[in-house]
């Protein structure tokens, strides 16, 4: 009957009756969220002469009983089915003792978390809530006459552009170049404000940094960790949310193309952990090598291949990045050792980089990835061992999804404390949820390194939305709810979306043309992916060796036969 | 549903032909299903990955001793080999390993060693090279450094190998030709449902520790009245499936299904009679059956997916030259995957598919 929605989230309409008028329903991470939009969903109409009331509850710190603080934000009717309330100041300050829904308890685990608010809808007469005021602050702005509108327009174009005046040498007066005017973003500016609901943007003009906190990190045999804070440009933010958004994108397209049959084989996709990354490369540069197990594409794309080379390796085209020999677990480029199918096999392999880099003092570090499951493998211990004897210039980096395949971490190893399993390798534990912590702690890592302090370890608690692969559902072993409320509360990429509007970086409409643009490179990658030429039959043979044995000429791989060369 | 020569055509390598034609992926046979002894009793319809959870079920239930672990058996398996078996036996006999192979292997050796029936699953044969030093030096060794004092023969090692249509690089090998290289553990590949339950629980009270590999695209695809009850089929044994008089066909696992087209084109087409035989037991192999069958026809053909330098048609060529030289009309050929890694792309053109086969028939009966 009633709907929600907050901003940048999916419609919520789980609300639960809890009186033969009242209905309830919780809304998670609402700290961030600073408006709600409600509505009848038009199931079936309010009875006649009733209003619903709507309510917010926000729970009260400890020591204060769990109780809700309950206060009354506005109501829907039939004739006004829908409305918008700001609620960033409904918070516990307000406090109204008698209102419908104290009597009642909620035995729900969001109490404990602070940052859920309640919804109350309580269905009453009209004259009733007509007589209740809800706290200022919370009306959104209705929207203005159109002659209030270009006031404020107008106000507002004359106060952005006198922004850009100046005074000529030797002139009187101040005046304002032309390209201001006539550019584009003095237009978007203006939108931007108007758009804002009531003095949400208080600014003309957007930040061009910004200062940004990380989330905590936890530190293992490590005195200090990374920075609590980071100054990200605005260039910087709209980077990484395109590469993010870019990733995405192009994981969304592999697995439609798996479910078409354009690709076949093993495809396992990076959607939910594009953060790790991004937020690494964020401080790496080309020189720096990176080696990653199966789980590849996203790195792929961050080292450098374009999403046109990545899709059609997958598809098996020539255009591919590996010439289509290798397909979805076998992406290469300059200093990024792939892609490798067998679990742990990679990072005995980094730490051999990394020795190449400190035997020719290259300062440079060797990323070497691997997964939760990959964990448990020998070789993995090895590579520590090696890496901490000789002092390699080595980030071993987890990519902890929390689940090996289908199996959960606590059910395949007896320390999940990934960052610490390194013993004698000083660690970090990082929520790779969000890129600046990422980044962060990849400028902390590759500074020790660098530094000659020999090895670190970075445990990147992420998450993946997808299967472990494309065969596998991915719901066979955790619930569709935990999947939504990772992707509802915790992806990286609407909540550095959020961080960037809120902190005024990046505009509304820039983050929108970006995802436009990532959507037409992906489809046009797409499109090549399905129709760019396949190899040369020949390359099913060639590359075995760097060339045929010396002295014979007429060299042929052993095996084929004349349906293979004849070809040639 | 086309007749295979049809469906093959001239094998064109025109790429871009290729990528118009969609050529199907994969080894191309038609299953032939077969049917039990009937003194093996009542039977149920399976498929081999059934088999496979049936001759599991029965091993579990006689001996209280037996468990069987791996990755992901618990829930039933990646390929379903072990449904239902947690629930009905517990966890504590049917369990999940972390992601360990090398470790998966010693452990089971261990165990086997200290007497109990042990079944271990390597997910996929190409993950199994990280415990082939423990397979190399424990446990094909075990008996003869103890000088019989020890041995680890209750250990049963199962593994899916073999080009499955999309594998790739690493989802598609056929390692038998390293472990035929081990004296002291045996290596059995069965062809079909009711084969691989009987051979199976035959590995599985074998007194040495054996190596089962399991054709994986031939889980689902082959389909066999199997007897519900546990019976054995001979470990070291051979089995001729047609009887020929020109060539004798050996192979194994999946290629069996392809030599028996095989065998159906060479006469159709060539008027050639071919004698088909399954080694089934890879080491130790069946030399009698093979060198009499040779002996007979005068021309042997081996197949095989594995790549040709160093596979086991190797072994099986040079030992057949030597003991069946005189009757020889032509050289031993073999048919193999190429010397390179198994490709990502062209698999079909890789795989020893029947066309490859037949025009080494044409070159026997021609030589």
């Amino acid at each position: 009957m009633f709907a929600v929605i907050a901003c940048g989230r999916l419609v919520q309409t789980d609300f639960q009756q809890v009186d033969a008028n009242k209905f309830t329903l919780t809304i998670p991470a609402a700290d961030k969220v600073n408006h709600l939009v409600f509505f009848l969903t038009g199931q079936c109409p309010l009875p006649d002469g009733a209003a619903a009331a709507v309510y917010l509850g926000w729970p009260q710190p400890p020591p204060s009983p769990p109780e809700p603080v309950w206060s009354f934000i506005g109501h829907l009717t039939n004739e006004k089915p829908s409305a918008i309330f700001k609620i960033a100041r409904t918070r516990p300050q307000d406090h109204d003792p008698n209102h419908p829904f104290l009597a009642n308890h909620f035995a729900t685990g969001s109490w404990t978390d602070l940052t859920c608010v309640q919804v109350g809808i309580s269905i009453e007469p009209v004259q009733t809530v007509a007589g209740m005021t809800p706290p200022a602050g919370t009306q959104a702005d209705s929207t203005p006459t159109m002659v209030a509108f270009s006031q404020r327009m107008l106000e507002s174009l004359v106060n952005y552009l006198s922004s850009f005046a100046t005074t000529p040498p030797g002139a009187a007066e101040s005046y304002v170049p032309m390209s201001a005017v006539t550019s584009s973003s003095a237009i978007r500016a203006n939108l931007l404000l108007l758009r804002g609901g009531g003095g949400l943007f208080v600014s003309s003009r957007l930040a061009s940094s910004a200062v940004l906190s990380t989330r905590p990190y936890k530190l293992h045999k490590l005195e200090s960790g990374p920075a609590s804070e980071a100054q990200v440009t605005s260039d910087e933010a709209r980077k990484y949310y395109r590469d993010m958004a870019t990733v995405r994108r192009m994981e969304t397209a592999a697995g439609n193309l798996y479910k078409e049959k354009a690709i076949r084989g093993f495809c396992h996709l990076y959607s939910g952990q594009e953060a790790c990354c991004v937020g690494m490369e964020a401080v790496l540069d080309r020189n720096d090598p990176v080696i990653t197990a199966y789980r590849a594409h996203g790195w792929t794309y961050t080292r450098g291949v374009p999403v046109k080379a990545v899709l059609s390796e997958l598809t098996g085209r020539a255009s591919g990045c590996a010439k289509g020999k290798g397909g979805s677990m076998h992406m290469y480029n300059h200093n990024f050792y792939g892609g490798n199918g067998i679990v742990g096999a990679q990072v005995p392999l980094g730490a051999g980089i990394a020795f190449a880099q400190k035997y020719r003092e290259d300062k440079r570090v060797c990323v070497t990835l691997y997964g939760d499951g990959a964990a448990n493998q020998g070789q993995v211990f090895e590579a520590f061992n090696m890496a901490k004897l000789w002092d390699l210039p080595c980030i071993f980096v987890c990519e902890n999804n929390k689940y090996g395949m289908g199996t959960a971490v606590e059910r395949a190893a007896a320390s999940t404390a990934y960052y610490t399993r390194g013993d004698y390798i000083p660690g970090l534990w990082v929520d790779a949820m969000d890129v600046i912590t990422v980044r962060e702690a990849t400028r902390f890592a590759k500074d020790w390194c660098l530094s000659g302090k020999g090895p670190i370890l970075l445990e990147m608690e992420t998450y993946r939305y997808h299967g472990h692969s494309m065969s596998d559902p991915g719901t066979s072993y955790r619930t569709r709810e935990e999947v939504q409320s990772m992707r509802q509360m915790r992806d990286p990429i609407a909540s550095f979306r959020q961080t960037l509007l809120t902190a005024e970086l990046v505009a509304e409409e820039e983050l929108k043309e970006i995802d436009q643009s990532v959507r037409k490179e992906v489809d046009e990658a797409v499109q090549a992916a399905k129709t760019n030429a396949v190899p040369d039959p020949k390359e099913l043979y060639t590359n075995v060796y760097s060339q045929p044995p010396s002295g014979q000429p007429n060299y042929r791989i052993r095996g084929i036969d004349q349906f293979t060369w004849s070809a040639n | 549903c086309r007749s295979l020569a049809a469906r093959l055509g001239p094998v064109c390598l025109d790429a871009a032909s290729f990528s118009r034609r969609r050529l199907s992926f994969g080894p191309q046979f038609v299953y032939t299903p077969e049917s039990a002894d009937k003194s093996l009793g009542e039977t149920s319809r399976m498929n081999l990955f059934q088999a496979v959870t049936s001759a599991l079920d029965n091993t579990l239930a006689n001996d209280p001793s037996a468990v069987v672990f791996g990755e992901d058996v618990a829930f039933g398996g990646v390929f379903r080999c072990t449904v239902g078996l947690k629930d009905k036996y517990g966890k504590d006999r049917v369990f999940n390993t972390p992601l360990s192979e090398q470790g998966i292997v010693g452990f089971a050796i261990g165990h086997a060693v200290a007497g109990a029936t042990t079944v271990a699953e390597i997910q996929f044969g190409d993950y199994i090279f990280p415990a082939f030093d423990q397979i190399a030096n424990e446990a094909s060794k075990y008996r003869y450094r103890s000088g019989n004092h020890f041995n680890c023969g209750s250990l049963t090692v199962r593994a899916p190998i073999g080009a499955v249509g999309h594998g790739a690089l690493y989802h598609s090998q056929s390692p038998e030709g390293f472990f035929a290289h081990l004296p002291g553990i045996k290596v059995v590949i069965p062809r079909g449902p009711i084969q691989a339950k009987g051979l199976l629980l035959a590995c599985i009270n074998d007194p040495d520790p054996c190596f089962y590999f399991e054709p994986k695209i031939l889980y689902r695809s082959a389909v066999e009245d199997v007897p519900v009850n546990g019976y054995v089929l001979p470990i070291g044994k051979a089995e001729v499936l047609i009887e020929g008089s020109d060539v004798t066909l050996i192979g194994y696992g999946t290629q069996v299904h392809v030599l028996r087209e095989v065998a159906r084109l060479a006469q159709s087409e060539l008027g050639v009679s071919c004698e088909l035989i399954d080694m089934r037991t890879i080491l130790p192999f069946d030399e009698e059956t093979v060198y009499a069958s040779v002996c007979k026809t005068g021309r042997c053909l081996i197949a095989h997916e594995a790549p040709l330098t160093g596979g086991f048609g190797a072994e099986l060529a040079a030992s057949v030259q030597e003991h069946c030289f005189l009757n020889l009309e032509a050289p031993v050929r073999r048919v193999a995957g190429h010397d390179t890694p198994f490709p990502h792309i062209f698999e079909n053109f890789y795989l020893p598919h029947q066309r490859r086969c037949l025009a080494a028939i044409k070159d026997l009966i021609g030589y």
